[in-house]
């Protein structure tokens, strides 16, 4: 290899070194804040505190999750809900629910709608960054201090005319690319949900927000904690675990 | 001849309390039935006018392929032109006024309640021209163009419990299949009871331009409203406008208030085959009550009918003499029942009466028809009718006692004890 050619490789690499360390683009920060919610697998334990006025209601939920294409969930209490179970690949998310016995198939608009009364929707937590990233213009508007960490603030615009969630804004942690705090807007400015992540913990390899707030702004009153209790990455999830039959198991 | 007749006139004269009692069968009878009919007229033409006067106008002006899913509030068939459409027909004398409209399938959020409503993109300073929106506000005021507020139906202000000054959440679909939509917060300007019940209970007015922004429609609307002069010329005055717009590019189509309405049209159908049978019932009483009167009146005069056989008088003129009476009171019966009827008609139909009474959530229940107010429409014809149905109902009635008293043997109908 002759000095040129060393030299021109030198300098391109430490170009883009010196890239990633500062300057990030709008959508290089999303892509990391994403490489940190991306896993291989993933098996958690969940308890979702719903708060309606004076209203709270707690459900304890267990989750099997395999990249971002497949997971399963399992309520276990309260007893109303005991044994409903939601099985999501792809796009299409089916739910069985025990005292009907039978099994659901949620796709398109329904994915819209509330989840099991809490203030998500079925599709905000299926929606990847991946796919914001397809359907919406990032801009990076700044940094901000969120929660006493110094956060990228990034807006993101809808492609298309119609859609709910217009406008996006996400505040991504500087040092851990986690979205500290995500805002959703409608088309008209309003403010419609606001999810804010309260407490991240440090894992192997990455890190994760183990309790999340999600408030719909449009009910009054209303917020949604998830709070992870037990974590386990890049486990070995058995077999048959994503299929139909084992919603149906007892 | 002369003389039967002012036998038939002492008769009448002679027996007061039969004759009062006849009278007031007759014109009581009559007199409700006509209330009855113009009651039941005026639902059919009030009706229709409170839908005119809130939901459809005269015409409406749509993009080909809307009216087919009118029912679905859909926002693809757009008209992109109003403007050079209004200032196509402005020279037509027949058109009062012409708005621009969009409608859209919202629902309303107040605290933890939401419910489901139609959205109706109105055009301020147009709308009075067009529909009578602005004369039902109860409460606050009618809308300025452009401004960040809302007229509420009344049955949707109560079930939601807000009052004018509240502020509220409005969430327009794009589209319900998807589950797309936008939201808006916006203030309440003004509480609008029309006399549409189904109006009150479902429907938010917002200014059109706020609507248009929200639901990504500049210069876009849904339909254009038209109010004509002359209600019987609306079929004349469509294809006047049908022609005018057949010169531009994109089709439209234009719809009267009956095609428009065609649900109750075809419900109001349904209710005058069925209920036809109320005014029959009307008469079928009146007459009733005068026969059995009429009847009774003959029986009662056996005796006399044998006495006048007895002195020689024929039987034709026996009945004739029964008929005479008959008609004199039937006559005066009808007249009086005239009255009764043109009051109590004339009252209905400045008045009317609300079911209100019955509490607003069971008269709202009640009110499968598009009325606030129960009105009546009294017409000269039913007081016609009124008046030569009586007479002739009151001949016919005593004709059958008449010709029974008149078969009667003289020797025995002196004997009859009556």
């Amino acid at each position: 290899m002759n000095k040129v050619a060393l030299f021109l490789l030198v300098i391109s690499i430490t170009l883009t070194c010196g890239k990633a360390g500062e300057d990030l683009t709008a959508e290089e920060i999303l892509a990391m804040r994403d490489k940190n919610m991306v896993f291989d697998t993933a098996y958690s334990e969940i308890d979702m505190i719903i708060t309606i006025g004076k209203r709270v209601v707690e459900k304890k939920l267990t989750s099997y999750t395999e990249g971002t294409e497949k997971s399963f969930i399992e309520f276990l209490s309260p007893a109303r809900d005991r044994g409903t179970k939601m099985l999501k690949t792809g796009k299409v998310l089916k739910i069985y629910f025990p005292s009907a016995e039978r099994v659901m198939r949620l796709s398109g608009h329904m994915l819209r709608q509330s989840m099991m009364g809490s203030d998500f929707s079925y599709e905000d937590l299926t929606e990847t960054a991946e796919e914001l990233r397809k359907e919406y213009n990032v801009k990076l508007l700044g940094e901000e201090v969120f929660a006493a960490a110094q956060c990228y603030v990034l807006e993101l615009e809808s492609k298309i005319e119609n859609k709910t969630y217009f406008f996006i804004k996400i505040w991504v942690d500087k040092e851990r690319y986690i979205g500290s705090k995500v805002e959703f807007y409608a088309k008209s400015g309003k403010l419609l949900k606001v999810l804010a992540v309260e407490d991240i913990k440090s894992f192997k390899n990455r890190y994760y927000p183990t309790k999340v707030t999600m408030e719909d702004k449009l009910r009054k009153n209303s917020k949604t904690e998830m709070i992870i209790k037990r974590i386990e990455f890049d486990i070995l999830i058995p077999q048959g675990t994503f299929t139909e039959r084992n919603l149906m198991r007892k | 001849m002369k003389m039967l007749f002012k036998l038939a006139f002492r008769n009448v004269f002679r027996y007061k309390r039969r004759t009062i009692i006849t009278f007031s069968a007759i014109s009581y009878g009559l007199g409700l039935m006509a209330i009855g009919i113009s009651l039941y007229n005026g639902v059919d033409t009030h009706a229709m006018d409170n839908i005119i006067n809130s939901q459809t106008a005269h015409l409406k002006i749509l993009a080909r392929g809307y009216f087919e899913e009118k029912d679905e509030v859909p926002l693809k068939f757009t008209i992109d032109e109003p403007q050079e459409i209004k200032s196509l027909l402005k020279d037509n004398q027949d058109i009062q006024g012409i708005e621009s409209r969009i409608l859209f399938q919202a629902t309303i959020i107040s605290g933890m309640d939401e419910l489901p409503c139609l959205g109706v993109a109105i055009e301020p300073e147009v709308d009075p021209l067009v529909f009578k929106i602005k004369d039902s506000i109860t409460d606050g005021r009618f809308l300025k163009p452009s401004e960040q507020k809302i007229i509420l139906g009344s049955g949707l202000a109560r079930d939601l419990s807000l009052k004018v000054g509240d502020e509220c959440t409005l969430r327009i679909f794009f589209s319900i299949e998807d589950f797309i939509w936008n939201a808006l917060d916006l203030e309440i300007a003004g509480i609008a009871k029309t006399e549409n019940p189904m109006v009150n209970r479902g429907t938010v007015f917002i200014p059109l331009s706020l609507a248009q922004e929200a639901l990504s429609l500049e210069n876009r609307v849904t339909e254009l409203a038209v109010r004509i002069e002359d209600k019987k010329r609306v079929l004349e005055v469509r294809e006047s406008i049908e022609s005018r717009l057949a010169s531009l590019s994109k089709g439209y189509e234009v719809v009267s208030f009956e095609e428009y309405a065609s649900d109750f049209r075809e419900l109001m159908r349904l209710r005058s085959r069925i209920q036809a049978i109320i005014p029959l019932m009307m008469i079928l009483i009146a007459t009733l009550g005068i026969v059995n009167t009429m009847l009774m009146a003959v029986m009662e005069r056996t005796r006399e009918i044998g006495m006048l056989a007895a002195m020689g008088m024929r039987k034709m003129e026996v009945m004739l003499v029964f008929i005479f009476e008959g008609a004199l009171i039937g006559i005066f019966g009808s007249i009086a029942a005239c009255i009764i009827g043109g009051l109590g008609g004339w009252w209905l139909e400045a008045k009317g009466f609300s079911l209100a009474f019955l509490g607003e959530e069971i008269s709202e229940m009640v009110s499968f028809l598009p009325m606030e107010v129960y009105k009546g429409d009294l017409t000269a014809g039913v007081l016609i009718f009124t008046l030569i149905f009586g007479t002739v109902i009151s001949i016919l009635a005593s004709l059958y006692p008449a010709y029974k008293a008149v078969k009667l043997d003289p020797i025995q109908a002196l004997r009859h004890v009556g």
